[in-house]
């Protein structure tokens, strides 16, 4: 008889897949018998994510640490278990107090966890002895794909000057205790020196250089030589990254070499002009100006492939002469729209004036516009406070035609709020923008997610790490299973559910409240076509604090505990 | 006479029995499609042997292509992160797959060799939902597993594994 653990082991794989989330079930599973245990240990230390909620429990803190440990030590002793992680990820939280089992001081322990696992193909790492050494030796990781640095150094953590797999690079590099003085493109310049020389295949550069909030800890660093080889390296006319698609640039302070920078930000994109597609563009804090105009469209006439755009704000003041919101965006969409852009992606954190029809029109040109992510002016100094609060209601029509004005093409957008110092008297008062998915979704008819995120203070003034209110549309196939005409009309273009989910964080309260409802919005017969895909699924999953009511006292500890909502990937995220 | 009939195909299972199915619903497989592909219209008219699976079994995926025959075609499964998949199966499928254990197992490996990834997947879910929760020793004896790890191994498995241990 053919029993399960005489099955093809790509079958026991696909069976423990469907364990999880329980981790307490493959952990059952592993002890059974060789062929489930291969497969479920396997799929336990496939995905090492050291991510924790931090809930300022010191039970579930105790716990986590360690099981953590327990991990850690487990991947050092065994090397078979090592070889099985795929994805290592440390806890990063700037603002947190719970740091991962990866800052034990048994170095052993930590530097034989980094040499066991040999498979590695994505890494996050944040300064501890581990990260340190998978950086100093990247070369022994030779799936390594995609590497994301937070808090370390590259000048004292860098690998040798031979070729590395990698193809993707995000650096988060602590500046240097003079950090409002210091010109944040000497560490980018180095990384770029490493990267031409040992990164042929990288197609994804992301540097940022920014202020860490936490103390870092004491780490052997490499060798003088090793950082004084990079040093050395002379840039030449010919692009080495002959396959890098996206390059990004943030920092926080200039130190007052604005004009250095922007000289050395143009010469790198001139150098791969003929590759790249997408750009991050560090700009002077608000109001804009027409220098900074005229440096982005610079480096936007270099770029002749230019799909996607990220303008991110630094803290430095701008010099020269100021434009309003709208001349700028004016200035921006007009020169740089069709035929000869043709601009999918675009993204700023605050365009410095409320959203408007006005505004929304601007960006009628860009007719191949698939995504949009804008941050509206600061709304504490705008028409819609009204005695500390920001008013809803009166707000509504101007963000209603705002997005009615956008163009046909657009499938997904993220529209922030920035009203930090205003905030509202009670939920209700975010209400107005909560029921308008089904008027967004039959004027943009491509349209088929759209995020409203409002960054408005708690009542104790200040912003929290996700926004204080936020509501989520999505347009999903049409799916009344009691409809007669169904599957046909699910499959249809002119029904479609659009849901609607809501969420408000509570004072003081570790859980957000989350709600959800379905319209259903059926098109006339003359009224055309909902066109294009529709969203994968409802916001989080379709998830609604009641379902953490049926479930009392959850344990909080890692590894069986994951907040859905906060860690939502499009929350912007502190710099 | 109606010259509309639909386009159909023999297969003929291990044990010999020529079974006629709409192609519709034998394009359910991916093998079998893809076949189709290759080989061109001409080919629905041999029959086509279906070398690993019997009578029975063939039925039975046949019954369950029947019903799913207009479902869209899966998209291609990029899932690195397996912890995110769930188990929920739908009412007829659940229904569907109230089998013995041996039938169980048939089904998920022609559903495999046929390349019905949806099917394989209903099947795998059910697996997955008859081992939830239990010990180590009620999973073996759900399906009738001996155990052939020594102590010594059994012991260093537990304690490796401790931090997956919700305690």
């Amino acid at each position: 008889m053919k029993g399960l653990h005489a099955l093809p082991k790509s079958i026991l794989h696909n069976v423990v897949s469907h364990l999880s989330p329980g981790l307490a079930d493959l952990r059952n599973c592993s002890s059974v018998c060789r062929a489930l245990g291969e497969a479920s240990t396997t799929a336990l230390y496939n995905h090492i994510d050291l991510s924790i909620d931090e809930r300022y429990d010191p039970d579930a803190d105790a716990k986590s640490k360690r099981r953590q440990l327990r991990l850690v030590r487990s991947i050092s002793e065994n090397p078979k278990l090592g070889a099985l992680v795929r994805i290592f990820k440390n806890y990063h939280n700037p603002f947190g107090d719970f740091q991962d089992a990866t800052l034990d001081p048994d170095s052993s322990m930590l530097i034989g966890a980094a040499q066991n696992m040999k498979n590695l193909s994505r890494a996050s790492l944040t300064p501890n002895q581990l990260a340190a050494y998978i950086i100093a030796t990247v070369q022994s990781y030779p799936q390594l794909v995609e590497l994301t640095v937070y808090g370390l150094k590259p000048e004292e953590h860098i690998w040798s000057m031979t070729p590395t797999s990698l193809t993707t690079l995000k650096w988060e590099v602590p500046p240097g205790w003079n950090s409002s003085e210091q010109n944040p493109w000497d560490t980018a310049g180095f990384l770029v020196n490493v990267v031409e020389a040992t990164c042929p295949s990288l197609e994804w550069l992301d540097i940022s250089v920014c202020q860490m909030r936490t103390s870092l800890p004491k780490l052997p660093v490499v060798s003088p030589d090793r950082v004084q080889q990079y040093r050395g390296a002379q840039a030449t006319p010919a692009p080495k990254l002959a396959h890098l698609r996206h390059f990004g640039f943030r920092y926080q302070y200039d130190g007052g070499h604005r004009r250095e920078i922007q000289v050395a930000f143009l010469d790198f994109i001139r150098r791969h002009r003929q590759s790249l597609k997408s750009v991050t563009i560090p700009v002077g804090y608000r109001p804009w100006t027409k220098e900074e105009l005229d440096f982005i469209l610079q480096v936007c006439r270099q770029l002749p492939d230019l799909k996607d755009l990220t303008l991110e704000a630094t803290r430095t003041g701008q010099t020269g002469e100021n434009m309003t919101g709208y001349e700028f965006f004016h200035a921006l969409t007009t020169n740089i729209a069709s035929p000869h852009f043709s601009i999918e992606r675009f993204s700023v954190t605050n365009i410095d004036v409320p959203f408007s029809p006005a505004i929304g029109k601007l960006f009628r040109p860009w007719t191949s516009l698939r995504f949009l992510r804008l941050g509206d002016g600061d709304n504490n100094n705008g028409p819609y406070r009204d005695d500390g609060r920001l008013d809803f209601n009166a707000y509504k029509p101007d963000l209603f035609h705002f997005i009615a004005e956008l163009p046909q093409s657009l499938e997904e957008l993220y529209l922030e709020i920035n009203g930090e110092g205003l905030c509202v008297d009670d939920d209700e008062d975010f209400d107005p923008v909560c029921d308008f998915g089904t008027e967004i979704f039959t004027t943009l008819r491509r349209l088929h997610t759209c995020d409203i995120h409002a960054w408005i203070s708690n009542l104790d003034g200040g912003l929290g790490q996700i926004p204080e209110k936020a509501v989520f549309y999505r347009r999903l196939p049409h799916q009344n299973l009691e409809d007669p005409e169904f599957p046909d009309r699910m499959q249809g273009s002119k029904i479609k559910d659009v849901w609607t989910s809501r969420m408000d964080c509570v004072y003081q309260e570790d859980d957000a409240a989350v709600t959800k409802k379905c319209n259903v919005v059926e098109l006339k017969g003359h009224e055309g076509d909902f066109v294009g895909r529709d969203a994968a699924k409802i916001w989080c999953d379709g998830f609604t604090s009641k379902e953490s009511e049926d479930c009392p006292g959850p344990d909080y500890s890692w590894p069986f505990w994951e907040d859905k909502v906060k860690s939502y990937p499009m929350y912007r995220r502190g710099f | 006479m109606s010259t509309e009939k639909a386009s159909t195909i023999t297969l003929t299972s291990n044990d010999g029995v020529s079974i006629e199915v709409d192609r519709q619903v034998a394009e359910r497989s991916m093998l079998i499609k893809n076949m189709m592909e290759d080989l061109g219209e001409g080919a629905t008219a041999t029959a086509v042997p279906i070398p690993n699976v019997n009578e029975s079994v063939l039925k039975k995926v046949i019954e369950w292509c029947e019903h799913h025959k207009n479902d869209p075609q899966p998209a291609q499964d990029d899932d690195s992160d397996s912890r995110k998949k769930t188990t929920d199966i739908e009412e007829w499928d659940q229904k569907f797959m109230q089998v013995d254990q041996e039938m169980l197992f048939e089904i998920i490996l022609a559903s495999n060799y046929l390349d019905i990834k949806p099917l394989l997947d209903v099947g795998c879910k059910t697996v997955a939902n008859m081992i939830k929760g239990k010990s180590p020793e009620e999973i073996r004896k759900t399906f009738n597993i001996t155990n052939d790890f020594t102590p010594e191994e059994e012991e260093q498995i537990r304690r490796e594994n401790e931090w997956a241990e919700d305690r």
